[in-house]
């Protein structure tokens, strides 16, 4: 296991190098001048763009501008927003928790339910609790989620008065955003309890119900039917019939024997489901008022702000890499076949 | 010797898209204490499925349609087809199976010491409990002070599960896997030390290596021993073998058959072997019976079957058989398909000796001569 372990981070390196190179190939198009503008925070500094292309050396042969470009992006310069008038790393740091709430709320939620009713559907094959399960999972699939969320908002927040869009109300987010308040994550979830509001906590709860819902349903059905396919496959190995045979119980037969043989190809989808909810859930977060990266990043691309969207692509990047590490992960901790390739 | 288990008038039916498959019509048998049976018949007879009904595990879409399995216990013969309470008291612990394939009879994701050990939990906990508490109270009696408090407790423990009486809290924390793993470590040490003598028995070499492993860093011959050790872990009164060497190459066959016979001796339980390897029936067997088309043809001892089969098909099958210096005879024909199955006798378009009859009426297994069963219009009388 450690081996493998050893063996899969060392694999970053050349992936990581590998993406560096990518975004950096992507940055060539501009011309010097285009790139120096990237760091302008005020246009009336465009008359020092001379100095700014000495200084990021953007007229050196490449390789001295890849190392320039790669030392600065490691110290955390990428450029400055526009759209929202900060550095863009300053703007992931804003934007990303609240993205991170929301996918922390709607994956496990997603996931859990998700292999609970692909496993009773798989069970009960071909029976009406198969059928209305795979009916339900399809029918959330296939609705826009911009539908969904308007839907959901016009009868919890325009109907029943719950549940409002956003992230916080007014009178709270001024508690918030107060200096009496310490932001340790924010998230206001986390950081409500971190410092003992709870208050607070129940009201950033209450925002975050109807888009975790909007996720939930839209994705669900993705893991349903992977587990639900793997399930059918696991249930008629002859595993499974010896596993019987020994005298087990229906239920460890299945959540132990069958389950478990089932769990790799949702581990998969579930990785890449969670890299693909933080690198933006534009439309949910759009319609629910909340300001998340997929918010930040969508405005940028329409504002041609070019470092946002950069800086958005190697965050999304970086991420899709550390998702796909800790599936490799995960898939040796369940299927010891892959520990010892 | 009397009867352990009678399968009566057994029907199984798969209900797929190109129709009912008529997997089994009727078929009966007996198996008496302490014999080995053999099953033996062509690939599609319904010799696996025989031996998968006796334990009820036909998987969808097969169904068991008519007929009683009665298993011997004590004096009285139970229907478990009827009764899933005992049918779950008796499979691994009194008839278990090992199946044809021991690479996929096994979890992958599950060590060895995993999967014989489930067994042991399912169905020998109350005797691990006991000699865990006796060991306690051996330790109880040297201990001291503050160990004497903790070996006190885990008494406390291990007492209460024996009796089913452990408090809910209790109950609760041993949930907890990790608290799990720590309150019933002793158990656990229990089970695994048979686990590894079981593993010896079947002459696993190092076995507490082996237990660690996992199946496929196992060989085929070390896979099957695992099979027959999860099968024997209970001390079966009838153990089920479905073609357990015919994935396995010739020389490890012949190991895996040695093994057979001599836990045969040590243990005293009764075999079904199915196989479609005659030599295996001559070498393993007290009696055999042959299966064609979901039907049973003839059953005898196994001498007497080799010297004087009745049934054309055993005929034919024996003569099948290579011999070197021979010119090999097929039968003609294919195995039908039991979808739509002959008529009358299942065999009569291959049977060179076939009768108007033949395709009208199904034979009845009739005794012939004393032990000797034989369903064919050939012998009427």
């Amino acid at each position: 296991m450690r081996a493998y372990i050893a063996r899969r981070l060392l694999l970053l390196v050349p992936t990581l190098i590998g993406l560096s190179i990518l975004i950096f190939a992507v940055l060539q198009v501009f011309s010097p001048v285009e790139r120096a503008a990237l760091y302008i925070r005020d246009p009336k500094a465009a008359k020092n763009i001379g100095a700014i292309i000495r200084k990021y050396h953007l007229d050196a042969p490449l390789y001295v501008q890849y190392f320039t470009w790669l030392s600065e992006v490691l110290h955390g310069n990428l450029g400055w927003s526009k759209s929202v008038n900060m550095p863009v790393s300053e703007a992931i740091k804003t934007f990303l928790p609240a993205t991170v709430e929301l996918v922390a709320f709607s994956i496990p939620l997603t996931v859990i339910v998700g292999i609970y009713l692909g496993v009773i559907s798989a069970t009960h094959k071909d029976k009406a609790l198969d059928h209305a399960t795979r009916a339900l999972a399809i029918a959330g699939w296939s609705l826009p989620s911009f539908w969904l969320g308007l839907v959901l908002i016009s009868i919890f927040y325009g109907g029943l008065k719950i549940f409002p869009p956003g992230r916080l109300s007014t009178e709270h987010s001024i508690v918030v955003n107060s200096p009496g308040f310490i932001r340790y994550t924010g998230m206001n979830t986390i950081d409500a309890l971190l410092n003992g509001n709870l208050e607070i906590f129940l009201d950033a709860l209450q925002h975050l119900i109807l888009p975790t819902i909007t996720l939930t349903t839209i994705n669900i059905a993705l893991i349903v039917r992977i587990m639900r396919s793997g399930m059918l496959e696991s249930l008629s190995k002859n595993y499974v019939l010896a596993a019987r045979a020994k005298g087990l119980p229906e239920k460890v037969v299945i959540n132990k024997h069958a389950r478990r043989n089932a769990l790799i190809p949702v581990i998969t989808v579930s990785g890449l489901l969670t890299a693909g909810m933080l690198s933006g859930v534009v439309i949910t977060e759009t319609v629910f008022n909340y300001h998340g990266i997929g918010y930040w990043a969508a405005n940028a691309a329409t504002q041609l702000d070019i470092p946002a969207v950069l800086g958005f692509a190697i965050f999304t990047g970086l991420l899709f890499i550390f998702a796909n590490l800790i599936v490799d992960l995960l898939y040796a901790y369940i299927d010891p076949r892959i520990r010892l390739e | 010797m009397g009867e352990i288990l009678k399968v009566e008038d057994l029907k199984v039916r798969f209900y797929t898209y190109e129709g009912i498959v008529k997997a089994l019509e009727g078929v009966n048998l007996d198996v008496l204490e302490g014999e080995t049976l053999g099953i033996v018949g062509e690939t599609g007879s319904g010799k696996t499925v025989t031996s998968l009904s006796i334990l009820v595990l036909i998987p969808p879409p097969g169904r068991i349609e008519e007929g009683k399995i009665l298993f011997r216990r004590g004096k009285e013969f139970l229907d478990f087809l009827r009764n899933t309470q005992v049918m779950y008291q008796i499979r691994g612990k009194e008839i278990s199976m090992v199946f044809q394939e021991p690479n996929a009879a096994l979890n992958p994701v599950y060590t060895v010491g995993d999967q014989v050990s489930e067994v042991l939990v399912l169905h020998r906990r109350k005797e691990f409990l006991k000699k865990t508490v006796e060991e306690i109270e051996e330790e109880l009696e040297r201990g001291t002070g503050f160990k004497k408090f903790l070996l006190r407790i885990e008494k406390k423990i291990y007492s209460g599960m024996l009796k089913e009486q452990l408090p809910l809290a209790l109950r609760f924390l041993l949930k907890v896997p990790i608290l799990n793993r720590l309150g019933k470590s002793r158990f656990n040490k229990e089970v695994r030390n048979e686990v590894v003598n079981i593993l010896r028995e079947m002459g696993i070499g190092d076995p507490e290596r082996v237990v660690d492993m996992y199946p496929h860093e196992l060989s085929g011959g070390m896979q099957q021993r695992v099979v027959i050790a999860m099968a024997l872990a209970c001390n079966p009164k009838l153990l089920i073998a479905d073609e357990p060497t015919t994935s396995l190459d010739v020389t490890v066959q012949a190991q895996i058959l040695d093994l057979i016979r001599e836990l045969k001796e040590k243990f005293k339980s009764s075999i079904i072997y199915v196989t479609h390897d005659m030599g295996v029936i001559a070498e393993l067997c007290d009696r055999v019976a042959v299966m064609y088309a979901g039907t049973i043809c003839e059953v005898a001892n196994v001498l007497e079957l080799f010297k004087n089969p009745l049934h054309p098909y055993t005929k034919a099958l024996l003569e099948s058989i290579p011999k070197p210096g021979k010119e090999l005879k097929a039968i003609r024909g294919t195995v039908p398909n039991l979808v739509d199955p002959p008529s009358g006798c299942r065999f009569h378009p291959r049977c060179d000796y076939n009768m108007p009859i033949c395709s009208k009426e199904k034979p009845e297994l009739r005794e012939i001569k004393k032990g000797h069963y034989v369903a064919c219009h050939l012998y009427k009388r």
